[in-house]
C-alpha cells in the first residue's frame, strides 16, 4: 500500500515538473522583475498620447476631419522595441474611443502595393469597380523616438526611457504637438 | 469493515461535491459600491495609511472632452511605488472608458499630481483607483 502511494507521488511530481507552469496574467500586471522597459510601460504611454492627441487644438478645429499618416518611429534603445507597433496602438484608440474626427492614412509600402494592383485591375477589367483618383494626401505626420540610457555598477543596473512622439505639419514641417513618456527602472544584481 | 467505510466516505465525498458543481447561482447585488460614491477608491488595505487625496478638479474643455487633476500625497517618508487607474463614467455612472493601470513613484511626503483628459465628450465624471505597484 505504501509502495502505491510513493509511486502516485513520484508520479504526480514527475508530471509536475514536466512543463512549466503558465497561466494568463493581467495586461498591466509585471511577472518578471528587470530594468528592462515592460508592456505596462508601453501601454501607458499609448495611453498618454492618444489622451494628448485627442485634446490638441489643431486636430480639434470645427468643420475638418485632419489626415494622419505614420512616419517610421526611430528605435535608439537597441531593444528593438516596435514602434509601429505603438503608432499603430495610438491610430485604434483614437479611431475607436475618441470623438476626435481624423482620417489616418495607409502608407506601408504593402498596402501602396497592393493599392496599385488593385487600381491597375480595375483600370484594365480584370476586377470589377472603378479606379480611384489620387490617394488621399497627409494633413500630419505622426512620428517619434525612442531613446534609453543606461548605468550600471557593481551593484545593479538602471535604465532611463524616454519615449517621445510628435505631429509635424506635412506642409511648413512644423512640429505642432510633442508628448513623452519618461521612466527609469532600476534592478540590483 | 474500516476500508468500507472509507470507500464509503469517498463516495459520498464526491456525490456531495460533484453536486455542489452544478449552477446556474444568483450573483450577489452590491449596492452603492465605492467606486459609484467615492472620487477615489483604494484597491489596497495598506494604501489609507500610505496615501491620502488631496484635491480633486474637474473642467469641460473646450473641445468638449473631460479634464481632470487628482492629486495623490504620499503620506510616508519614502518613495511609493503605486498604479493608478482613471474610469470616466456617463451619467449614469457607467464607465465609458479607462486608462490602463499607470505605474508611477511618489516620491515620500510628496503630492502627485495626475492630469488626465477623456477621449470622448459624453464623459461626465471620473473616478481614479490607487493601488500598489506589482
Amino acid at each position: 500500500m505504501n509502495r502505491f502511494f510513493v509511486a502516485s507521488a513520484l508520479l504526480a511530481l514527475c508530471a509536475a515538473c514536466s512543463d512549466p507552469p503558465t497561466s494568463r496574467v493581467a495586461l498591466d500586471g509585471e511577472e518578471v522583475i528587470s530594468a528592462d522597459i515592460k508592456a505596462v510601460d508601453l501601454r501607458t504611454a499609448v495611453d498618454k498620447m492618444t489622451r494628448s492627441l485627442a485634446a490638441l487644438p489643431a486636430l480639434n478645429k470645427p468643420g475638418t476631419k485632419p489626415v494622419i499618416a505614420f512616419v517610421t518611429v526611430e528605435d535608439r534603445t537597441d531593444e528593438n522595441i516596435d514602434g509601429y507597433n505603438l503608432l499603430s496602438n495610438i491610430r485604434k484608440r483614437l479611431l475607436a474611443e475618441s470623438s476626435l474626427s481624423v482620417t489616418f492614412v495607409d502608407r506601408a509600402d504593402a498596402t501602396l502595393d497592393a493599392i496599385d494592383k488593385e487600381q491597375k485591375a480595375k483600370q484594365d477589367g480584370t476586377v470589377t469597380g472603378k479606379p480611384g483618383g489620387a490617394l488621399t494626401g497627409a494633413d500630419y505626420f505622426l512620428t517619434g523616438f525612442l531613446f534609453r540610457l543606461q548605468r550600471s555598477n557593481v551593484k545593479g543596473v538602471e535604465q532611463y526611457y524616454r519615449l517621445s512622439f510628435r505631429l509635424t505639419d506635412s506642409r511648413t514641417s512644423d512640429v505642432v504637438w510633442e508628448d513623452d513618456y519618461e521612466l527609469k527602472r532600476a534592478t540590483d544584481f | 469493515m474500516d476500508t468500507k467505510r472509507w470507500l464509503t466516505g469517498c463516495v459520498t465525498a464526491v456525490l456531495v461535491l460533484g453536486g455542489c458543481a452544478s449552477g446556474p447561482y444568483m450573483a450577489k447585488r452590491v449596492d452603492n459600491p465605492l467606486e459609484h460614491t467615492s472620487k477615489v477608491v483604494l484597491m489596497d488595505r495598506g494604501l489609507r495609511n500610505d496615501v491620502a487625496a488631496a484635491a480633486l478638479r474637474l473642467e469641460r474643455l473646450e473641445n468638449g472632452l473631460l479634464g481632470g487633476d487628482v492629486q495623490i500625497k504620499n503620506e510616508t517618508g519614502k518613495p511609493l511605488a503605486v498604479q493608478l487607474k482613471v474610469k470616466f463614467l456617463d451619467g449614469g455612472k457607467f464607465p465609458i472608458e479607462e486608462t490602463n493601470w499607470m505605474p508611477e513613484v511618489i516620491p515620500g511626503n510628496e503630492i502627485y499630481t495626475m492630469k488626465v483628459t477623456s477621449l470622448t465628450k459624453e464623459a461626465q465624471d471620473f473616478v481614479v483607483l490607487v493601488k500598489y505597484a506589482d
